[in-house]
C-alpha cells in the first residue's frame, strides 16, 4: 500500500532551487542561440566574448526568474540584459584598452577576436563591415545595431538603453557619420 | 545614385553568417546555483565567467602532502609553454610543463588538450597526471564532469568532453554532488563520471535548431498548442537525449500550466518519467507524479 503525497514536503526544499534552475535551462535551451547571436553583433563577431556575455546573461536570469511571469516579458527580459551586459562589456573593454596604452605606453590594442570559419573570414567584405563596427563607441554601436539590425524604433532603443529620446538620436547620427567617413552609405 | 555600399546591408549579411555560429561551450546553472550556495558557505571565488560542464564540485581534504619530483618538473620544449591566460595547449604524450602562477605540474600521458585559465586549467580531451603542491592556493582544475578545487594531490584525469575519469594517486578527495552526495576517494581509486544526458555542442542540425527556434516564438506568441505540437514533432525525430529531456519536460508544463489539458499532462509526465528514469528533472516529475495522483484516490493497493 502506497500512502498519499507526503513526498512531497520532503522534496520541496532543495526542490525550490531545483525548479528556478530547470526553469531556466529550459529557457537557456530555446533562447542560447538567440542571445549568443546578439552578442555576437555587438561584439563584431568575437566568438569568446559573446560566450561570456551569454553566459552572464543566463546567470543574471538564475536570480530574476521569479519575477518573470510571461513568455513576452521574458523575450524583451532576455534582449534588454543581453544588450544592457554588452555595453558593459564594451565601455570596459575600453577602459582597459586605454589604461593598458596608458601604462604600457604602446598604441591602443584591440582585443583579441576570435576568427570566423576560414571561408568567411577569407572575404574581405566582412572584414571591412566588422572593422567599421568595432570603430563605433559602444552605446553608438548597440543604437546602431537595434535600428538596422532589429527594426527598433528610437523610442523603443531609448528604453531600452534608458536614454532620452534626443541623445539617442544623437547617437544614431555621429554613427552615421562615422559609418559615412569609412566609405559606406547609410539607407534605410 | 549613389555608388557607395549600403552600410546596414553590409551589416545585416554579416548576422547572417553569425548565425552558423553556436556557442562552443555549455553552461550547467546547476553547477552555477549550487556554487552560489558553496560560495557563501566556503568562502571559494568564482570568477564571473568560469563556465565549467560541470555537475559536480570536489573538494581536496589531503592529509598529506602530494609529493612532487621538481627535479623532473620543467618546461618542456617551448610550444608546450602556455603562452597567455586563456591560451589553449595541445600537448603530446610525454610533454610536462610547470606552471608557477598558478602552482600545477601537468604531464600529458595521452595527447592531450587544455585550456590555462585564470586560476588553473580546464582539461578538454586526454589523459594528465597532474601534480599539485600542498599551499595556500587553491587551484581549479575543469572537466566535463566537475570542477576539481584541491590543494595537495596528484590524480590522473582523462576526459573526452562527454565523459571522464579520476584515479587518485595521493591526496584524498571528496566527491561532492550537486544533490549534496558524498563520496570519498582514496588513493588508488577511481570515479567515472558519464555525461550520457550531455548538451552537445551544438543541436544536432540546421533544421533542429531552427524548429526549437519555432517552439520558443510559438510560446512568446501565447501560441502554447503549437509549441507542445511542434515539441512533439521534435522528440520523434533523432535528437540527443538531453535536448530531448529538456524539450518533454517543456512540453509537461505546457499541457498542464497554460494548455490546462491535465489528463494529457499526467499521461505525458507518466511517460516523461519511463524514458527519462533518474533523470535531471525528477524531483519535478516526482511532483508531478504526485499531483496527478492526488486526483485518484490517494492510497493504492
Amino acid at each position: 500500500m502506497r500512502v498519499g503525497p507526503s513526498a512531497m514536503t520532503a522534496a520541496s526544499k532543495p526542490a525550490a532551487l531545483t525548479d528556478r534552475v530547470a526553469r531556466v535551462e529550459r529557457i537557456y535551451v530555446l533562447h542560447r542561440d538567440r542571445v549568443f547571436r546578439w552578442a555576437l553583433r555587438y561584439g563584431a563577431g568575437d566568438v569568446r566574448w559573446a560566450e561570456d556575455v551569454a553566459h552572464d546573461v543566463f546567470v543574471k536570469l538564475l536570480r530574476a526568474i521569479d519575477r518573470l511571469d510571461d513568455d513576452e516579458e521574458l523575450a524583451r527580459w532576455l534582449y534588454r540584459v543581453t544588450t544592457n551586459r554588452c555595453l558593459t562589456k564594451l565601455k570596459r573593454d575600453r577602459v582597459r584598452a586605454s589604461l593598458f596604452a596608458l601604462v604600457a605606453g604602446f598604441g591602443i590594442f584591440e582585443p583579441q577576436h576570435v576568427a570566423l570559419d576560414a571561408a568567411t573570414a577569407a572575404k574581405d567584405e566582412l572584414q571591412k563591415t566588422l572593422e567599421v563596427v568595432r570603430s563605433l563607441p559602444p552605446k553608438e554601436r548597440i543604437a546602431f545595431s537595434m535600428l538596422h539590425l532589429d527594426g527598433k524604433s528610437q523610442n523603443e532603443i531609448a528604453e531600452i538603453m534608458g536614454l532620452s529620446k534626443g541623445y539617442v538620436s544623437k547617437l544614431l547620427a555621429r554613427a552615421t557619420e562615422r559609418v559615412r567617413a569609412a566609405g559606406y552609405e547609410v539607407d534605410a | 545614385m549613389s555608388t557607395r555600399e549600403s552600410f546596414p546591408r553590409a551589416w545585416r549579411r554579416a548576422d547572417e553568417s553569425f548565425a552558423k555560429l553556436r556557442p562552443s561551450r555549455e553552461l550547467d546553472l546547476r553547477v552555477e546555483a549550487s556554487w552560489g550556495r558553496a560560495r557563501r558557505g566556503f568562502g571559494f571565488l568564482i570568477g564571473a565567467t568560469a563556465l565549467a560542464s560541470a555537475a559536480i564540485t570536489m573538494f581536496a581534504l589531503s592529509e598529506r602532502p602530494g609529493s612532487i619530483d621538481r627535479n623532473l618538473a620543467e618546461f618542456a620544449p617551448a610550444s608546450c609553454a602556455p603562452a597567455e591566460p586563456r591560451a589553449r595547449l595541445e600537448l603530446e604524450a610525454g610533454c610536462r610543463v610547470e606552471i608557477f602562477q598558478p602552482p600545477l605540474i601537468i604531464e600529458a600521458k595521452k595527447a592531450l588538450t587544455i585550456e590555462r585559465t585564470k586560476n588553473g586549467v580546464r582539461v578538454l580531451k586526454g589523459e594528465v597526471q597532474l601534480d599539485v603542491p600542498e599551499l595556500e592556493e587553491k587551484v581549479s582544475v575543469f572537466v566535463s564532469g566537475g570542477r576539481i578545487e584541491l590543494e595537495g594531490a596528484r590524480f590522473v584525469v582523462e576526459e573526452d568532453g562527454l565523459e571522464g575519469r579520476l584515479q587518485v594517486s595521493t591526496g584524498r578527495i571528496a566527491f561532492l554532488a550537486a544533490n549534496g552526495d558524498l563520496r570519498q576517494l582514496e588513493p588508488g581509486r577511481t570515479h567515472v563520471w558519464g555525461t550520457k544526458v550531455a548538451a552537445p555542442k551544438t543541436w544536432s542540425d540546421e533544421r533542429t535548431a531552427k524548429e526549437v527556434a519555432r517552439v520558443s516564438d510559438y510560446r512568446a506568441r501565447g501560441e502554447f498548442d503549437r509549441a507542445a505540437a511542434l515539441i512533439v514533432e521534435l522528440l520523434e525525430a533523432p535528437i540527443d537525449q538531453r535536448s530531448a529531456e529538456v524539450l518533454s519536460f517543456e512540453r509537461g508544463e505546457l499541457l498542464e500550466h497554460k494548455l490546462d489539458r491535465r489528463a494529457d499532462a499526467c499521461a505525458h509526465w507518466r511517460a516523461h518519467a519511463q524514458r527519462f528514469h533518474g533523470g535531471r528533472y525528477r524531483h519535478e516529475i516526482d511532483a508531478a507524479i504526485e499531483r496527478c495522483a492526488g486526483n485518484s484516490p490517494s492510497i493504492e493497493e
